[in-house]
């Protein structure tokens, strides 16, 4: 019976016989199955590539465009007007810091409100201080009127530019009608006849027109004929400007500045001298009088450099490409939808996000890989089943509604916290703004963690167990042997998880969209700890913000895209990185 | 949010246009001023009006914005558009390219109020003092009152027609600053002012009722006043080369009639008459 060969066991696990469709058995036909999706996501992947970079081309053209006009319409000179008065209102700003200084001072000496009121709005320090705000309002108002006239001249070209290019549409339509292959469309059919209507009687067509009449040769004539008047009319309205001439209304007057500024330095030093008659009754605050009296002195003494700096400035200097990629790469301002000039700078959104991509990581990366060293090494069966499970679920929450929690509940309990007077020794306490760099990134830390644990995790499981079992035969503990032997070997894991939870991180939108603040600013980095709960911007959530509104095609639409390639560089740059690593130290254990 | 209402008023649209075939719809898209409670309620009470004379009409209204009724009516999405500010130049120019010549018609005004935190001194603000403040030329509180704290100016983003038209009228067409923040929308920026006792920011009329948040009169002149300096008219726009639809016509006309204007006081806005 043992020696009777037994069927069944002679039988293949497989059955040969396959089915044959359009020639294919069927594992070539998976095969194909699988590689077609392969394939498909890779081009998809290009073609969003390609997309990226074809939008965001134009920019650099553009942005030249635009610098070169503001060059020419005199609008950087305005500039430079503009940084002294920038200058002044400084002046200003550190006055109006002393006096909220004089404030508090009177507050912790126990005046009242009516006492403090009486103090400040007394006539010696309504002399200092509104004189000192008042002085400048010539200055002011000359800077506006040479912006305006600035404005003026940039607008009047662009205008002229746009009205070129419909009169070129035009020409292209007006040949179109003439051919003989043209046939009224609705809309030209509609245009045709409100055309007509604005006609005088004498020139109507014999037979009135209604929307089903049927359009002659003769009609298609007149249709031409109409739009070529309406071309001409929109030629007339163009006034060509000139910018070498337009440039003097400009930079004229330039003595009558020097004269202002001359004013303004009288006046100061009038206002200055008054401060004397207020009785600070505080060292500090003199002090810091006196640190006011010598800015003004160097204000007055860079006037002469402002000045030269004006007579200096050459409208007919050349931008180049390189520079425009450069304001762009190293712009310090973004600023969109201005009357004077639109800015677009990468530094403050770029800033604002790594800022908030280091805070969500300080936090990230202590619960993330000290949850996964715990779960693999430490915790017993029970415990990683419940574990592993939960902090992966964190991952499915939408980011919207971690957002919504962030500003009803998070920033707001955030700020009552700092708020407490038992809590006023932290740096940076009492918090003003809910919605800041450190609310949005303590989030963000809550999105990181699944990432980092779970790549993390998986790290350190892959360590060989035979490391793990030759440390424990040599007698060390577990827990030394955890941490000198099993957390060094998975290092290159743990690091190339750190990294794509950083990656996850700085690409996020919703949380920082609601959470961050939305301050188009580089953060203070002055104010030590204080940086971390100032209100920033984003890469991610400037797009985000204005990209429903913008006109496509236009400069705005392209430096958005500018920065989604900047963003899309430095996820390449960190997936990149995390690869290196594993590749160049994970091979330590073999 | 803006999208969920768009979806579903699209949805809403949409069952009632498969439940009877006769059902028209009127396309409306734009300023979120006016797309948010005005054009909505309006359009409800014509919706009944018309309802008892046994039409079934269908509204789609997506309030995303003034740049967006514009660019709407330019590329034909939408019948009427909605706007809180004038058609930019570059606009009309691009309307003209495409043949299209955008009418304004002036259904509301608004009047942008600037609100305080409660807990704030201040009474009463000076258009000098509204651009000093959002210009950041001045950015403590010891510039304008005797209270001390860095002011949290609190500002629409720039796709907002409010952004836009405040910066007109309060700020002597000057650059925002740094300092300011860009909110969302009045929601936020009501909500952020009303927990900040250092937060100042601008606000249509329907979200001074905020708790917690304090109306200041600028120069003197109440939101409500005819002399207020910060109202601004609000627009439907349509394509004057293209005919509407008697139905759209009539809504037009009903938002003008008496009954409509009762709706745009209703809801906090200024009546054109």
């Amino acid at each position: 019976m043992a020696s009777k060969p037994h069927h069944d066991s002679d039988k293949p696990a497989f059955s040969k016989r396959r089915a044959l469709l359009f020639g294919q058995d069927s594992d070539s036909i998976i095969k194909i199955f699988f590689g077609s999706n392969a394939m498909v996501a890779i081009v998809i992947l290009a073609l969003i590539t390609i997309f990226l970079f074809k939008e965001g081309a134009g920019f650099a053209g553009l942005y030249h465009k635009s610098l070169e006009e503001y060059r020419l319409s005199g609008l950087e000179y305005v500039d430079i007007l503009k940084e002294k008065r920038e200058d002044y209102t400084e002046l200003t700003r550190y006055l109006n810091d002393v006096k909220s200084d004089w404030i508090n001072d009177l507050k912790d000496s126990g005046g009242s409100q009516a006492e403090i009121n009486k103090a400040v709005f007394s006539p010696e320090a309504k002399a200092l201080f509104l004189g000192t705000m008042r002085a400048g309002s010539d200055l002011k108002k000359f800077v506006k009127i040479k912006m305006d006239v600035a404005i003026e001249i940039r607008d009047q070209n662009t205008t002229n530019q746009n009205l070129l290019e419909t009169v070129e549409n035009y020409q292209t339509r007006i040949a179109e009608v003439r051919s003989e292959k043209y046939t009224f469309s609705p809309e030209d059919r509609a245009k045709y006849l409100l055309l007509l209507k604005e006609l005088p009687k004498t020139n109507q067509p014999a037979t009135a027109i209604t929307a089903d009449t049927k359009l002659t040769a003769a009609n298609r004539e007149q249709f031409a004929a109409l739009l070529e008047v309406e071309a001409q009319k929109i030629i007339a309205n163009i006034q060509p400007v000139d910018f070498s001439k337009t440039i003097v209304n400009v930079t004229d007057e330039q003595a009558r500045y020097a004269q202002i500024l001359a004013e303004l330095e009288t006046k100061l030093t009038e206002v200055v001298a008054t401060a004397d008659a207020i009785d600070f009754n505080n060292a500090a605050i003199d002090e810091r009088i006196e640190t006011f009296k010598s800015l003004n002195k160097i204000f007055f003494a860079n006037i002469d450099a402002h000045l030269a700096k004006l007579a200096q400035w050459d409208q007919n200097a050349a931008v180049s490409l390189p520079q425009a990629i450069s304001s762009f790469i190293t712009g310090k301002d973004w600023i969109t939808a201005s009357d004077q000039q639109d800015w677009y700078g990468l530094l403050p959104l770029l800033s604002g996000s790594l800022l908030i991509s280091a805070i969500a990581l300080f936090f990230a990366i202590p619960f993330g890989v000290g949850a996964a060293i715990y779960v693999n090494q430490i915790a017993g069966p029970n415990e990683r089943n419940f574990i592993k499970p939960y902090v992966e679920f964190i991952s499915a929450i939408p980011s919207v509604v971690i957002g919504f929690f962030g500003v009803v509940v998070f920033g707001e309990a955030i700020r009552l916290l700092s708020q407490l007077d038992a809590l006023q020794w932290v740096p940076f306490f009492p918090v003003q703004e809910r919605l800041n760099a450190f609310t949005a990134g303590c989030l963000l830390a809550l999105m990181a963690i699944p990432t980092i644990f779970t790549l993390a995790e998986d790290a350190i499981n892959n360590i060989p167990r035979h490391f793990k079992e030759a440390s424990l035969a040599m007698g060390a503990t577990p827990l030394q042997t955890t941490i000198r032997v099993i957390v060094p070997t998975a290092l290159s894991g743990i690091i190339s998880a750190i990294m794509l939870g950083f990656g996850r991180v700085i690409g996020e939108t919703m949380v920082v969209l609601l959470c961050a603040g939305n301050r188009i600013k580089i953060p203070n980095f002055t104010e030590g700890l204080g940086v971390f709960v100032e209100p920033v911007h984003t890469m991610t959530g400037i797009i985000a913000q204005e990209m429903g509104e913008v006109v496509h095609g236009s400069l705005h639409y392209r430096a958005l895209f500018m920065v989604g390639i900047v963003l899309f560089f430095i996820s390449l740059l960190i997936n990149f990185s995390a690869q290196w690593v594993v590749k160049r130290y994970g091979k330590l254990g073999d | 949010m803006k999208t969920i209402l768009r979806t579903l008023t699209a949805i809403a649209a949409f069952t009632v246009a498969a439940q009877a075939g006769a059902t028209e719809t009127i396309v409306i898209k734009g300023s979120d001023t006016l797309g948010a409670k005005m054009v909505p309620q309006i359009a409800e009470a014509f919706k009944a009006a018309k309802a008892k004379a046994g039409i079934e009409v269908a509204f789609e209204i997506a309030a995303e914005g003034s740049s967006t009724g514009v660019a709407s009516v330019i590329d034909g999405t939408a019948e009427i558009g909605m706007s809180s500010r004038d058609p930019k130049q570059k606009e009309l120019a691009k309307a003209k390219t495409n043949g299209i010549d955008m009418k304004t018609i002036t259904v509301a005004k608004d009047g942008i109020a600037i609100i305080v935190n409660e807990s704030n001194p201040l009474t009463a603000i000076s258009l000098e003092e509204i651009e000093l403040i959002f210009s950041g030329d001045v950015t403590d509180w010891s510039g304008i009152t005797a209270q001390t704290g860095d002011i949290s100016a609190y500002t629409r983003n720039t796709s907002s027609g409010t952004y836009a038209v405040f910066q007109k009228l309060g700020m002597n067409s000057r650059d925002y600053g740094s300092e300011t923040q860009k909110m969302a929308g009045n929601e936020q920026i009501a909500s952020e002012v009303a927990k900040n006792p250092n937060g100042i920011g601008y606000v249509g009329l329907a979200y001074i009722g905020t708790p917690g948040v304090k109306v200041l009169p600028v120069e003197g002149a109440a939101p409500d006043s005819a002399a207020y300096p910060l109202a601004r008219p609000l627009y439907y726009l349509v394509n004057k080369g293209k005919e509407l639809t008697p139905l759209a016509e009539e809504f037009i006309n009903f938002s003008l009639s008496e009954a409509g204007q009762e709706i745009v006081k209703r809801v906090h806005f200024l009546p054109i008459k």
